[in-house]
């Protein structure tokens, strides 16, 4: 057997090597053309000048998100004027004057801006701070006070709220081609990144490395296979995916929410291998194929999800996240349409 | 050496490619390829004419290798349809050697007929020489892949062969 192999063989590398073909006519030309401008950027620079410059725009949103977000000064208040004729204002105003330069800059959430609220009216021989919402009026006195810490324990001052948050999530998932068998269980895991719009919105997005794991039938594998019948294949994906989404607390709690999310998520496919049963010629035969080409989906699939928050101190929050995502589009080379199914758990911090 | 070079090219391409035409688009992309990195080749001082030419072929090879199979994977390594047109081929007239030729021109079709996973398998281990670890890096497969696509590749070729047995054996 082994000899008639290697009399094969020999016979296919004679065959090789001196077959009749024809030469097509020299194109010199045009190779010569292309040679100049033919340094083409290597595919894998593309790859990583696109990394790059996601990460930079990640960079720049999460540094954006640090600076917009100060610490709430205490419980001061800055006063930039006191009106009022009598002797006390206009000594307290030329103190403010003064001291414009020091002056302690407190923010309120309802104010908005850099400094409080700031008129002092007069009222007999006390001043009183002027309304802030939410507190009570306080008595100054400007002689023994000093007008640039002013104590406002009544002030229901509210702290402000860290609206920016990231986090990593990840988990299983099972995927599933409309109604056919189940494969291997997938996972994915990256990070989310938020922004809380109010109490009860925030939008949300991130990146996350995924794996999916599943099974299809000829029939749903939409690439035309010429002189072969596809009865299955089992397909093994590894993508990129960017879910964009809108949270929206259902339930708040004091030390958790109940949460939904709607939105949609873009796949970018870097590998699939599937594992096709064909019959070529009456005969059933496996036959594998790896393809790395790039692909991108986007707003592939809807992504829906329900679930529970706990906040385990001021500023983190750790999630359970049951999701479901309907295709919207195929994927891979055969279009395939695959539907998934998980749990994510994650930590968020806020900043 | 384009033109010292091209034949051998296309002969090489034409085994892995099915269209003709497009096996002429691969050569000529894999000569731009090797002129455009030609300053990475190196000829150690103590090469004769005929180590340098050997390395030059063993590297043009590789790079039309991998353009074939880059291109059966955009394909998505879907066998072709079709017959291989008569033109192709260069099957002289009246030569001594003309039946030898067409035995040759008829295995080379035989493995052109091969689904394309087994057609590359064929050619880069009984071919072009390369070992089945080789292989699995290129074609992003296991070891044990290589060797089963091979024998089943071999198989196929045993019966394609056993088929036309009174077509080849009045020619060997």
């Amino acid at each position: 057997m082994q000899d008639i192999e290697n009399d094969m063989d020999d016979l296919f590398r004679r065959a090789a090597y001196k077959y009749p073909l024809r030469l097509n006519e020299s194109d010199w030309q045009s190779i010569a053309q292309r040679l100049p401008n033919t340094a083409e950027t290597p595919a894998y620079r593309n790859h990583i000048a696109k990394w790059l410059r996601g990460l930079l725009l990640l960079l720049f949103f999460i540094t954006c998100g640090l600076f917009a977000s100060r610490e709430t000064g205490g419980t001061k208040l800055a006063i930039a004027k006191v009106d009022g004729s009598s002797e006390e204002a206009s000594s307290a105003n030329s103190i403010i004057s003064a001291k414009q330069t020091i002056i302690q800059k407190s923010r309120l959430k309802e104010s908005g801006s850099d400094t409080t609220v700031v008129s002092i009216t007069e009222s007999s021989d006390q001043l009183h701070a002027a309304t802030l919402p939410g507190t009570e009026k306080m008595p100054i006195n400007v002689r023994t006070s000093s007008i640039f810490e002013i104590d406002l324990p009544q002030a229901q001052m509210k702290k402000q709220r860290k609206k920016f948050y990231i986090g990593i999530v990840g988990g299983q998932e099972s995927n599933q081609v409309k109604d056919q068998a189940l494969c291997n269980r997938g996972y994915d895991v990256g990070f989310v990144v938020g922004y809380e719009l109010n109490d009860r919105f925030s939008l949300e997005t991130g990146l996350l490395f995924n794996r999916k794991h599943y099974y299809c039938n000829g029939d749903d594998f939409n690439m035309e296979m010429p002189g072969m019948k596809l009865e299955s294949l089992e397909g093994k994906s590894t993508l990129l995916e960017i879910p964009l989404k809108l949270k929206y607390n259902v339930i708040r709690h004091r030390n958790w929410n109940v949460f939904s999310t709607a939105g949609l998520s873009s796949f970018v496919l870097s590998d699939e291998k599937n594992n096709y049963q064909l019959v070529i010629n009456g005969v059933r035969q496996n036959m594998t194929s790896n393809y790395k080409n790039s692909s991108k989906y986007f707003a592939a699939v809807v992504d829906l999800s329900v679930g529970y928050e706990l906040k385990a101190s001021e500023r983190l929050r750790l999630r359970l996240q049951p999701y479901l995502q309907v295709p919207l589009k195929g994927i891979g080379v055969g279009s395939i349409p695959v539907k998934s199914m998980g749990v994510h758990a994650g930590i968020t911090r806020n900043f | 050496m384009y033109e010292h070079y091209r034949g051998y090219a296309l002969k090489t391409v034409f085994r892995y490619i099915y269209r003709y035409e497009k096996a002429v688009d691969i050569v000529n992309e894999g000569f731009v390829k090797l002129l455009t990195t030609f300053n990475r080749f190196r000829i150690e001082s103590d090469d004769d004419d005929i180590s340098a030419t050997k390395k030059l072929m063993a590297l043009l090879k590789k790079i039309l290798v991998n353009l074939c199979i880059d291109e059966l994977r955009r394909s998505a390594m879907a066998p072709e349809i079709g017959g291989i047109p008569d033109h192709v081929w260069d099957l002289p007239d009246n030569s001594r050697n003309a039946d030898e030729l067409l035995l040759y021109k008829e295995l080379i079709a035989l493995i052109k007929q091969l689904p394309p996973p087994y057609r590359v398998v064929f050619n880069l281990y009984v071919i072009d020489g390369f070992s089945h670890a080789e292989i699995a890096e290129m074609m992003s497969m296991s070891v044990g892949t290589s060797k089963s696509t091979l024998s089943r590749a071999r198989a196929m070729l045993q019966k394609s062969i056993r088929h036309s047995e009174d077509k080849l054996l009045c020619r060997i």
